[in-house]
């Protein structure tokens, strides 16, 4: 009975360790729960970026083309070239070329009250900034201040900021570039009816968005680099 | 002796040849299980070498381990402490006792047998 009972029990361990060694050496299968629609969504946002990639690939081939054709005194203009291209991309030339002008001032409601106008909320701000891109915007210059990789828009005391310059208060101008005249129908289309514009009303103020225009100015960043 | 390594490795055996795996949240107390089941091993061959051994003491100590073991895991779950490891750490240190007095025993054992032959 003894011997019995010691063979089952070991019978029994040998099969739990078993058991325990096939669960932890075993891959977990990871499911994919979803729908499709989800699937498009991201197969969409993929080749979007594939096309992106392939354009930046292109560019950087034709540059790349360039300076191995260039002699040695061209390869100081193409190099020169390059960091102007650069510098236009970074928000640090002027900018003339197609884009929108956004005028926010006071609600004519707020001004017959005699009410103080006050800056603009930051996380208003950030929101339209944020809006802006999201619907095409290139590059946006708030009240001439050039928004970089590296700005911030904040609160210092009581007054926003750009750049850790402050703004004026309302009215103050906006001009956004884009790509195209028609990027820029479709971004001032997107922003009359975005969320910000809204959130804008209730801080007592308007916004005017002109037409499309190929001759919007932005200005150039000046500040630290750092 | 050589039946109950017989039992272990087809108990090896079934286990992989079954390839039977158990889902994740489970696995705390499959490894319960196992060390309630190697305690009861010892234990058993502790008393065996005591000459203590009991088969319904052996018996109903494994369930009554498996049970209590089980649920310390499964009330650790539903209250979100680790309770399962407060089970682990009594039969790992159980397990280090009763094989620290199985080594005796059979150090004992063997140097008796020594002393036995010498003298024949």
């Amino acid at each position: 009975m003894k011997t019995f009972l010691f063979t089952v029990l070991f019978c029994l361990f040998g099969f739990l360790v078993a058991v325990q060694y096939n669960t932890v050496h075993t891959p977990q299968e990871v499911r994919d729960t979803r729908e499709t629609w989800e699937i498009r969504q991201a197969l969409a946002e993929e080749r979007e970026q594939h096309s992106a990639y392939l354009e930046q690939i292109e560019q950087q081939t034709a540059l790349l083309t360039q300076y191995k054709r260039a002699t040695t005194d061209e390869t100081t203009q193409v190099l020169t070239d390059t960091v102007t291209q650069l510098e236009q991309v970074a928000g640090l030339t002027p900018y003339n070329g197609p884009g929108i002008t956004v005028h926010i001032a006071p609600a004519e409601e707020a001004v017959a009250l005699g009410l103080e106008a006050s800056h603009i909320p930051v996380t208003t701000l950030q929101r339209f900034v944020n809006d802006m891109y999201r619907y095409g915007a290139r590059s946006i210059d708030i009240a001439g201040e050039r928004l970089i990789a590296t700005s911030a828009i904040r609160t210092i005391g009581d007054v926003t900021t750009v750049n850790s310059r402050a703004i004026q208060k309302p009215p103050l101008t906006i001009h956004i570039a884009t790509t195209t005249l028609e990027a820029a129908e479709t971004l001032r289309q997107r922003l009359v009816v975005s969320t910000a514009v809204e959130s804008l009303y209730i801080d007592n103020l308007t916004v005017q968005i002109d037409a499309p225009s190929q001759n919007t100015t932005l200005a150039p960043y000046v500040g630290d680099r750092n | 002796m050589w039946l109950p390594l017989l039992g272990l490795a087809l108990g090896i055996a079934l286990g992989m040849l079954t390839n039977i795996q158990i889902p994740v949240a489970y696995e705390s107390y499959l490894s319960i299980a196992l060390l309630a089941t190697m305690d009861t091993l010892v234990g058993g061959v502790r008393a065996h070498l005591q000459k203590v051994y009991d088969d319904v003491v052996f018996v109903t100590g494994f369930f009554f381990n498996i049970v209590l073991a089980a649920g310390l895991a499964f009330l650790g779950v539903h209250l979100g402490v680790d309770l399962y490891l407060a089970a682990i750490f009594a039969f790992g240190v159980r397990l280090f006792q009763n094989i620290a007095v199985i080594r005796r025993l059979l150090l004992a054992n063997w140097s008796e047998k020594r002393t036995q032959s010498k003298k024949k």
